[in-house]
């Protein structure tokens, strides 16, 4: 958006002239908008008219006493940051102010450079509470979405698998009930299966985000993780006619990670080649070793992502749906987990695509470089398991 | 008016709901362009569209339709085909919103037009608010904003839509769908009031039409209609794509025999080669150059004097739509006598 | 001298549920066609002219049979085919935030996911009738 950024509002609430001159003065000048009130009335009715962050309140004045004034302010509005000033700073009055919900407490005569200080501090801290407020209200949304749609994730396959077993409880012997019985019996075998798997996705990505699972920071290599991977889809590559492809021409692309979350990394992308593919299409793994960082692209010929939709991609339940692509099974999770692990790597992913002609994804992560301590050979962490890792240089 | 807001994530609910009061078309999206279209569920339209290839004119004045149908001695037999169909149009941008009701004007003058006026009765109006881009310049055309002739319009507030009722039918609306509206708060209002002052500012195409009128007059015998004429191909697609054209022409369709036919009426434009030919031969406006300059001299000054304004709403459809590139930014910086358009 | 069979369109995009709950109906005695989608469902309905109509609420995306519901309840010859509604993703409808008796889903009766066979087909009879079970 075009528009400048809104000035904080500050209030001062004085009866001394001369201090709401030179706080107007000093506060202007670090850039807030600053509205002085010679007493309590008018002063609360300025915060409940200008919204302030802050207010700067005096003590001892006429009318209504400062602390009556600090205690309305909150009331007003409970986020408001007091700093009280007073001509006759003693414990007791300090004390007393704190407990009436003053944040700091400021002693006249002042500097400029005191009452910046604790102007600075107070909105500082203040910034913090609403922050954390907000990412705990997006943390109980998305947990309250994770719930919603997993339930309904996992309720889909379950319910199906229900009613084939009712129907079946239900259905008289005969011969046309037999033939339909084994079919049902795969059926419900295959919907199993896809409850494991959406399972499986969502504990990765829950353990991924809850650090719960002590990563490994060793030395892995890409390109033995990438060849184990596309050995393991050949037969499902082969029965998509889709062929598969390595241009990894180094010996070994080295990076310092987490041997299971880059198998995760590489997994996700490879098997959507082969899925989001064409028949007779082709994936293609390639890789390239530059100074100090090591780039995979898994590229496909498939059915390609509209530029919409690249955005959205990395968002956790998103899945194209579009006329085009066939509705394959997936948790749309592939990509998030994907992306959650670069980001944990301090890399980047990318996309790139062409509706109909197909898309490439490309990984950069930064390349292996021995820490002191550690030996720098050419055996990677992949033949051991990981207690031994754990063992060797952390 | 009544001023609610609908929370965003609540719209398909609403959508399937208003579906009560009629067939529920909305923008959208086909090979890139934007189309308004009934829907056959809620996912596939596209409030975030620039503009449609035509405009909502096609649902009140369709591009063809039969007026009535006679038989030769007996008489005519209007026809009602689809008039009674009922339509709820979602998504409908002001500019849009202020041609229908520019075009109400001219169907509802001193020759009411039946068909027009029970389509327009039957079709509701659901408005959204949405943001300029380089070819927009309703805001120059004073359409930018419209305070009728919409039955709800939503004004985009983050997560909520900030709801203007406009007729009896948008309450009904909301009352049907019970508690999906909520009160908007004063915050709420503020944010609105953010929202389109930042608008304002997003405009990119600006077109001066103060004393437009005027120096269309004075300058009839300028040269740059015969570069436009040159340039201009007679398409009519400015005129087909155009919220406030209405020019159509009438013909007889005689049955074999010649004792019944029906009488049509189907979308012309004043850039089609025989709009101004007569019967004899004449052609008033042989050259194409001619026919250029009456679509703009009609639609920025003879409207004005028929019904006090222009009537382009600065939608930017015939920018996108001309296959030469006819801007009409750049055909009123050059009348006004500015070496290029003023757009930023 | 029979009637002829009773037909029974259900809308469902789970290609199992549907299968499951179409055998079972069939061996009841009905004639059953299936649609997965909203769309597809609407084109069928008006093809095949059911007795009754099985619709699943959450499809594709999550309004897809109230929208469905109402094309239907606004087509001639199709408002007063009785709907039978089922959603597995809530047990009432108004936890979706829909006032209950408020007229959104014109339905006639609900169901939630799994169902209990003979319970459906006991209301599909007292709908429709049919339902003579085969040998």
């Amino acid at each position: 958006m075009s528009e400048p950024a809104e000035r904080e509002t500050i209030v001062v609430i004085d009866d001394d002239y001369a201090i709401r001159l030179s706080c107007r003065k000093i506060l202007s000048k670090m850039g807030f908008r600053a509205e002085t009130f010679e007493d309590g009335a008018q002063g609360l009715e300025g915060v409940a008219r200008l919204k302030p962050g802050l207010a700067v309140v005096d003590l001892k004045m006429p009318g209504i006493s400062g602390m009556e004034v600090i205690a309305r302010v909150h009331e007003i509005d409970p986020e408001i940051v007091v700093v009280v000033i007073t001509g006759y700073p003693t414990i007791d009055t300090a004390v007393a102010a704190m407990k009436c919900g003053a944040y700091d407490f400021l002693p006249k005569p002042f500097s400029p450079d005191e009452l910046r200080l604790i102007v600075n501090r107070g909105l500082e801290r203040r910034r913090l509470a609403i922050e954390s407020r907000r990412a705990e209200v997006e943390r109980a949304l998305l947990k309250r979405r994770f719930v919603t749609f997993v339930s309904h994730q996992l309720q889909t396959p379950l319910v199906a698998i229900h009613q084939y077993l009712s129907v079946l409880k239900n259905l008289d012997d005969t011969d046309d009930a037999a033939a339909k019985r084994q079919q049902w019996f795969d059926r419900c075998l295959a919907r199993t299966g896809e409850m494991q798997t959406i399972i499986k996705d969502w504990l990765t990505l829950s353990r991924i985000e809850g650090d719960r699972l002590s990563r490994q920071r060793v030395k892995v290599d890409l390109k033995r993780i990438v060849t184990d991977i596309l050995a393991t889809y050949e037969e499902m590559a082969r029965r998509n006619t889709v062929s598969l492809e390595v241009r990894m021409p180094e010996d070994a692309y080295l990076v310092r990670g987490d041997r299971n979350c880059l198998i995760v990394l590489f997994d996700n992308l490879i098997v959507n080649a082969i899925k989001y593919n064409k028949p007779g299409g082709k994936v293609t793994v390639s890789g390239e070793a530059r100074e100090g960082e090591v780039e995979i692209s898994v590229t496909d010929t498939g059915v390609g992502i509209p530029e919409k939709y690249r955005q959205l991609l990395f968002d956790e339940f998103f899945r194209v749906e579009d006329e085009g692509s066939k509705k394959t099974a997936g948790t749309g999770l592939g990509l998030a987990i994907s992306k959650r692990i670069v980001s944990e790597m301090g890399g980047s992913i990318e996309v790139e695509s062409q509706v109909n002609a197909g898309s490439t994804f490309r990984v950069r992560l930064l390349a292996f470089r021995a820490q002191a301590g550690e030996e720098d050979n050419n055996r990677s962490a992949n033949e051991f398991t990981s207690e031994e890792d754990t063992d060797r240089g952390r | 008016m009544k001023i609610l807001k609908l929370p965003k994530e609540k719209l398909d609910f609403f959508a399937s709901v208003v579906q009560q009061f009629g067939e529920v078309h909305a923008p959208v999206e086909q090979d890139g362009k934007y189309v308004f279209q009934r829907l056959s569920r809620w996912s596939e339209a596209r409030l975030d569209y620039d503009r449609t290839i035509l405009p909502p004119k096609k649902y009140t004045l369709p591009p063809r339709e039969t007026l009535f149908q006679y038989r030769a001695g007996q008489g005519y037999l209007p026809s009602t085909e689809g008039l009674d169909k009922r339509i709820v149009l979602m998504g409908v941008h002001a500019c849009d919103v202020y041609g229908l009701n520019l075009l109400d004007q001219v169907f509802s003058g001193r020759y009411d037009d039946p068909p027009y006026q029970t389509r327009r009765k039957n079709m509701a109006i659901i408005g959204i608010d949405c943001r300029p881009d380089g070819s927009c310049f309703c805001r120059s055309m004073r359409a930018d904003f419209v305070d009728r002739g919409f039955d709800l319009f939503f004004y985009d507030i983050g997560d909520y839509y900030l709801t203007l009722v406009g007729t009896a039918l948008g309450d009904d609306m909301v009352l049907a769908t019970g508690p999906l509206f909520e009160k908007a708060s004063p915050e709420d209002i503020d944010e609105y009031k953010r929202r389109s002052s930042s608008k304002r500012q997003a405009f990119q195409l600006e077109v001066e039409i103060r004393d437009l009128p005027e120096i269309f007059e004075m300058e009839y015998q300028s040269g740059i209609w015969d570069e436009l004429g040159e340039k201009c191909l007679s398409c009519g697609s400015c005129s087909m794509v155009c919220p406030t054209c209405y020019c159509h022409d009438v013909a007889d369709d005689a049955q074999l025999g010649s004792r019944d036919g029906g009488r049509n009426r189907s979308w012309d434009s004043c850039l089609f080669a025989a709009h101004a030919a007569v019967a004899g031969g004449e052609n008033f406006r042989n050259s194409r150059a001619s026919r250029i300059k009456l679509r703009y001299y009609h639609k920025h000054r003879g409207f004005v004097a028929e019904y006090g304004r222009p009537g382009c709403v600065g939608c930017g459809r015939c920018i996108a739509a001309c296959p030469v590139e006819i801007h009409i930014g750049d055909v009123i910086a050059k009348l006004r006598g500015i070496q290029n358009a003023p757009s930023r | 001298m029979s009637s002829p069979a009773k037909k029974i369109l259900i809308v469902d995009d789970d290609h199992d549920f549907a299968e499951a709950v179409s055998s079972y109906l069939e061996a009841q005695g009905y004639v059953v066609v299936t649609a997965h989608e909203g769309r597809e469902g609407l084109k069928l309905a008006k093809m095949e002219r059911p007795d009754l109509i099985i619709m699943d609420i959450v499809m594709n995306e999550r309004t897809e049979g109230f929208f469905t519901v109402q094309e239907l309840r606004r087509t001639a010859e199709l408002k007063a085919v009785p709907i039978f509604v089922m959603s597995s993703l809530y047990s009432k409808i108004t936890d979706f935030g829909v006032p209950p008796d408020s007229g959104w889903l014109a339905h006639d009766e609900f169901f939630s996911k799994p169902v209990e066979m003979p319970a459906l087909v006991e209301k599909i009879r007292q709908r429709i009738g049919g339902g003579e079970a085969t040998a």
